[in-house]
Protein backbone atom coordinates (compact mmCIF):
# COMPACT_ATOMS: atom_id res chain seq x y z
CA UNK A 1 0.00 0.00 0.00
CA UNK A 2 2.90 2.49 0.68
CA UNK A 3 4.42 1.90 -2.58
CA UNK A 4 1.06 2.88 -3.95
CA UNK A 5 1.72 5.96 -2.27
CA UNK A 6 4.76 6.68 -4.09
CA UNK A 7 3.15 5.82 -7.34
CA UNK A 8 1.00 8.88 -6.88
CA UNK A 9 3.24 10.94 -6.33
CA UNK A 10 5.60 10.21 -9.62
CA UNK A 11 1.99 10.55 -11.69
CA UNK A 12 1.68 13.77 -9.84
CA UNK A 13 5.16 14.89 -10.48
CA UNK A 14 4.71 13.52 -14.50
CA UNK A 15 1.34 15.33 -15.03
CA UNK A 16 1.86 18.95 -13.65
CA UNK A 17 5.41 18.63 -15.04
CA UNK A 18 3.32 18.52 -18.56
CA UNK A 19 0.66 21.44 -17.14
CA UNK A 20 3.73 23.47 -16.46
CA UNK A 21 5.38 23.26 -20.15
CA UNK A 22 2.39 23.57 -21.74
CA UNK A 23 1.69 26.84 -19.51
CA UNK A 24 5.37 27.96 -20.16
CA UNK A 25 4.52 27.52 -23.65
CA UNK A 26 1.04 29.63 -23.81
CA UNK A 27 3.10 32.29 -22.00
CA UNK A 28 6.11 32.50 -24.41
CA UNK A 29 3.87 33.65 -27.11
CA UNK A 30 5.66 36.01 -29.48
CA UNK A 31 3.35 38.68 -29.89
CA UNK A 32 3.69 41.07 -25.96
CA UNK A 33 4.38 44.36 -25.30
CA UNK A 34 7.50 44.53 -23.26
CA UNK A 35 10.23 42.01 -23.34
CA UNK A 36 9.95 41.25 -19.74
CA UNK A 37 6.25 40.46 -20.23
CA UNK A 38 6.93 36.98 -21.29
CA UNK A 39 8.64 36.07 -18.04
CA UNK A 40 5.49 38.00 -15.88
CA UNK A 41 2.34 36.93 -17.46
CA UNK A 42 0.00 35.09 -15.15
CA UNK A 43 1.08 31.80 -17.47
CA UNK A 44 4.51 31.76 -16.85
CA UNK A 45 4.07 32.77 -13.04
CA UNK A 46 1.83 29.55 -12.69
CA UNK A 47 4.54 27.24 -14.69
CA UNK A 48 7.25 28.93 -12.13
CA UNK A 49 4.54 27.90 -8.89
CA UNK A 50 4.03 24.26 -10.21
CA UNK A 51 7.77 23.46 -11.16
CA UNK A 52 8.60 24.68 -7.36
CA UNK A 53 5.74 22.22 -6.11
CA UNK A 54 6.85 19.74 -8.45
CA UNK A 55 10.35 20.07 -7.24
CA UNK A 56 9.42 19.09 -3.55
CA UNK A 57 7.06 16.18 -4.60
CA UNK A 58 9.78 14.82 -6.54
CA UNK A 59 12.25 14.85 -3.08
CA UNK A 60 9.21 12.80 -1.92
CA UNK A 61 9.21 10.69 -4.52
CA UNK A 62 12.87 9.97 -5.01
CA UNK A 63 12.40 8.13 -1.36
CA UNK A 64 10.28 5.39 -2.60
CA UNK A 65 12.32 5.06 -5.92
CA UNK A 66 16.26 4.43 -7.38
CA UNK A 67 17.09 7.16 -8.85
CA UNK A 68 17.30 5.74 -12.02
CA UNK A 69 14.01 4.04 -12.07
CA UNK A 70 12.70 7.80 -11.07
CA UNK A 71 14.66 8.94 -14.26
CA UNK A 72 13.13 6.30 -16.52
CA UNK A 73 9.42 6.59 -15.30
CA UNK A 74 10.08 10.74 -15.38
CA UNK A 75 10.64 9.95 -19.59
CA UNK A 76 7.18 9.25 -19.92
CA UNK A 77 6.93 13.12 -19.88
CA UNK A 78 8.68 13.03 -23.30
CA UNK A 79 5.55 11.14 -24.42
CA UNK A 80 2.82 13.00 -22.51
CA UNK A 81 4.01 16.33 -23.66
CA UNK A 82 4.15 16.46 -27.03
CA UNK A 83 0.55 14.33 -27.30
CA UNK A 84 -0.77 17.69 -24.43
CA UNK A 85 0.28 19.89 -26.83
CA UNK A 86 -1.18 18.49 -30.36
CA UNK A 87 -4.56 18.10 -28.13
CA UNK A 88 -4.46 21.81 -26.13
CA UNK A 89 -1.95 23.97 -28.12
CA UNK A 90 -3.18 22.77 -31.95
CA UNK A 91 0.27 21.75 -32.67
CA UNK A 92 0.52 19.57 -35.93
CA UNK A 93 1.40 16.30 -35.77
CA UNK A 94 2.74 15.44 -38.28
CA UNK A 95 4.28 11.89 -39.60
CA UNK A 96 8.09 13.11 -38.96
CA UNK A 97 7.19 14.68 -35.51
CA UNK A 98 5.42 11.22 -34.70
CA UNK A 99 8.45 9.19 -35.69
CA UNK A 100 10.56 11.07 -33.99
CA UNK A 101 8.81 11.60 -30.43
CA UNK A 102 8.55 7.47 -30.27
CA UNK A 103 11.96 7.04 -31.68
CA UNK A 104 13.32 9.62 -28.84
CA UNK A 105 11.15 8.02 -25.87
CA UNK A 106 12.26 4.25 -26.92
CA UNK A 107 15.87 5.99 -26.68
CA UNK A 108 15.36 7.74 -23.18
CA UNK A 109 14.12 4.23 -21.96
CA UNK A 110 17.21 2.19 -23.28
CA UNK A 111 19.14 4.98 -21.94
CA UNK A 112 17.70 4.78 -18.34
CA UNK A 113 18.06 1.00 -17.94
CA UNK B 1 21.45 18.81 -60.67
CA UNK B 2 22.21 17.24 -56.90
CA UNK B 3 24.10 19.83 -56.06
CA UNK B 4 21.25 22.54 -56.67
CA UNK B 5 18.77 20.03 -55.19
CA UNK B 6 20.95 20.25 -51.55
CA UNK B 7 21.19 24.37 -51.68
CA UNK B 8 17.39 24.45 -52.16
CA UNK B 9 16.49 21.71 -49.16
CA UNK B 10 19.23 24.18 -46.92
CA UNK B 11 17.32 27.61 -48.39
CA UNK B 12 14.22 25.44 -47.01
CA UNK B 13 15.54 24.39 -43.65
CA UNK B 14 17.19 27.83 -42.50
CA UNK B 15 14.54 29.65 -41.09
CA UNK B 16 13.81 26.74 -38.95
CA UNK B 17 16.79 26.08 -37.61
CA UNK B 18 18.28 29.81 -37.40
CA UNK B 19 17.15 30.17 -33.46
CA UNK B 20 18.48 26.74 -32.66
CA UNK B 21 21.47 27.85 -30.92
CA UNK B 22 18.66 29.26 -28.13
CA UNK B 23 17.56 25.79 -27.29
CA UNK B 24 21.28 24.24 -27.54
CA UNK B 25 22.43 26.97 -24.75
CA UNK B 26 19.11 26.09 -23.08
CA UNK B 27 20.28 22.17 -22.86
CA UNK B 28 23.90 22.95 -21.86
CA UNK B 29 22.84 25.59 -18.75
CA UNK B 30 20.59 22.43 -17.85
CA UNK B 31 23.40 20.25 -18.44
CA UNK B 32 25.29 22.72 -15.85
CA UNK B 33 22.91 22.71 -13.03
CA UNK B 34 22.66 19.00 -13.53
CA UNK B 35 26.48 18.73 -12.72
CA UNK B 36 26.06 21.17 -9.78
CA UNK B 37 23.25 19.43 -8.30
CA UNK B 38 25.29 16.11 -8.32
CA UNK B 39 28.30 18.31 -6.76
CA UNK B 40 26.14 19.48 -3.72
CA UNK B 41 24.87 15.97 -3.52
CA UNK B 42 28.95 14.48 -2.50
CA UNK B 43 29.79 17.96 -0.85
CA UNK B 44 30.88 17.05 2.31
CA UNK B 45 30.06 20.44 3.66
CA UNK B 46 33.83 20.98 5.46
CA UNK B 47 35.69 23.04 2.19
CA UNK B 48 35.44 26.25 1.81
CA UNK B 49 36.08 29.06 -0.71
CA UNK B 50 37.21 32.37 0.27
CA UNK B 51 35.40 32.00 4.08
CA UNK B 52 32.06 30.70 2.31
CA UNK B 53 31.36 27.04 2.74
CA UNK B 54 31.40 25.57 -1.23
CA UNK B 55 27.82 24.05 -1.14
CA UNK B 56 26.26 27.60 -0.51
CA UNK B 57 28.07 28.44 -3.04
CA UNK B 58 27.01 25.88 -5.32
CA UNK B 59 23.59 26.25 -4.51
CA UNK B 60 24.13 30.12 -5.89
CA UNK B 61 25.20 28.38 -9.29
CA UNK B 62 22.30 25.76 -9.77
CA UNK B 63 19.38 28.80 -8.87
CA UNK B 64 21.09 30.59 -11.31
CA UNK B 65 21.31 28.32 -14.29
CA UNK B 66 17.55 27.64 -12.79
CA UNK B 67 17.06 31.12 -13.91
CA UNK B 68 19.38 31.74 -16.69
CA UNK B 69 18.04 28.20 -18.11
CA UNK B 70 13.99 29.29 -17.95
CA UNK B 71 15.07 32.39 -19.92
CA UNK B 72 16.84 30.70 -22.95
CA UNK B 73 13.33 28.13 -22.58
CA UNK B 74 11.22 30.39 -22.84
CA UNK B 75 12.89 32.46 -25.78
CA UNK B 76 13.20 29.24 -27.98
CA UNK B 77 9.47 28.22 -27.31
CA UNK B 78 8.74 31.37 -28.62
CA UNK B 79 10.23 30.31 -32.18
CA UNK B 80 9.33 26.36 -31.75
CA UNK B 81 6.44 24.45 -31.00
CA UNK B 82 6.68 22.75 -27.58
CA UNK B 83 5.97 19.12 -29.61
CA UNK B 84 9.52 19.55 -31.40
CA UNK B 85 12.05 21.53 -28.44
CA UNK B 86 10.44 19.49 -25.30
CA UNK B 87 12.09 16.20 -27.00
CA UNK B 88 15.09 17.70 -28.44
CA UNK B 89 15.82 18.47 -25.11
CA UNK B 90 16.54 15.14 -24.20
CA UNK B 91 20.24 15.77 -25.67
CA UNK B 92 21.08 17.00 -22.74
CA UNK B 93 21.69 12.87 -21.59
CA UNK B 94 24.37 13.26 -23.88
CA UNK B 95 25.99 16.19 -22.50
CA UNK B 96 25.65 14.70 -18.76
CA UNK B 97 26.73 11.47 -19.92
CA UNK B 98 30.28 12.94 -20.76
CA UNK B 99 30.34 15.16 -17.66
CA UNK B 100 28.97 12.37 -15.39
CA UNK B 101 32.15 10.22 -16.75
CA UNK B 102 35.13 12.72 -17.18
CA UNK B 103 33.81 14.96 -13.68
CA UNK B 104 32.78 12.05 -11.10
CA UNK B 105 34.14 8.78 -12.82
CA UNK B 106 30.94 7.30 -14.10
CA UNK B 107 30.81 4.45 -15.85
CA UNK B 108 29.18 4.73 -19.92
CA UNK B 109 27.59 1.41 -20.30
CA UNK B 110 26.79 -0.46 -23.62
CA UNK B 111 23.10 0.34 -23.07
CA UNK B 112 23.77 4.41 -22.48
CA UNK B 113 25.61 4.46 -25.67
CA UNK B 114 22.97 2.51 -27.81
CA UNK B 115 19.84 4.98 -26.24
CA UNK B 116 21.88 8.37 -26.86
CA UNK B 117 22.16 6.86 -30.78
CA UNK B 118 18.63 6.34 -30.68
CA UNK B 119 18.27 9.39 -29.17
CA UNK B 120 20.10 11.31 -31.27
CA UNK B 121 18.40 9.55 -34.84
CA UNK B 122 14.81 10.15 -33.49
CA UNK B 123 16.45 14.50 -33.23
CA UNK B 124 17.22 13.69 -37.12
CA UNK B 125 13.39 13.26 -37.45
CA UNK B 126 12.56 15.84 -35.96
CA UNK B 127 14.67 18.39 -37.31
CA UNK B 128 13.71 17.22 -40.62
CA UNK B 129 10.18 18.25 -40.02
CA UNK B 130 9.06 21.50 -41.53
CA UNK B 131 6.18 22.47 -39.02
CA UNK B 132 8.33 22.42 -35.89
CA UNK B 133 8.04 26.49 -36.21
CA UNK B 134 5.01 27.65 -34.39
Amino acid sequence: MTEMIYYILILVVIVFTSIAHLLLKKGSAPEQDTKLAMYTNPYSLAAYAIFAMVAFVSIYAMKGFDLKVFFALNSLTYICIPVLSFIFLRESCTRNKLIGIIVISLGVIIFNF
Amino acid sequence: MMIDFNRVKLREMIPATSHLYLLIISIFIQAFGAICTKYAAISTGTTMFFGIRTEFIIYFFILGGMGLQVIFWQKSLKYYSLSFAYPFRSLVSFIVLIAAFILFGESITLLNVVGLAIITFGIFYLVKDKEILQ
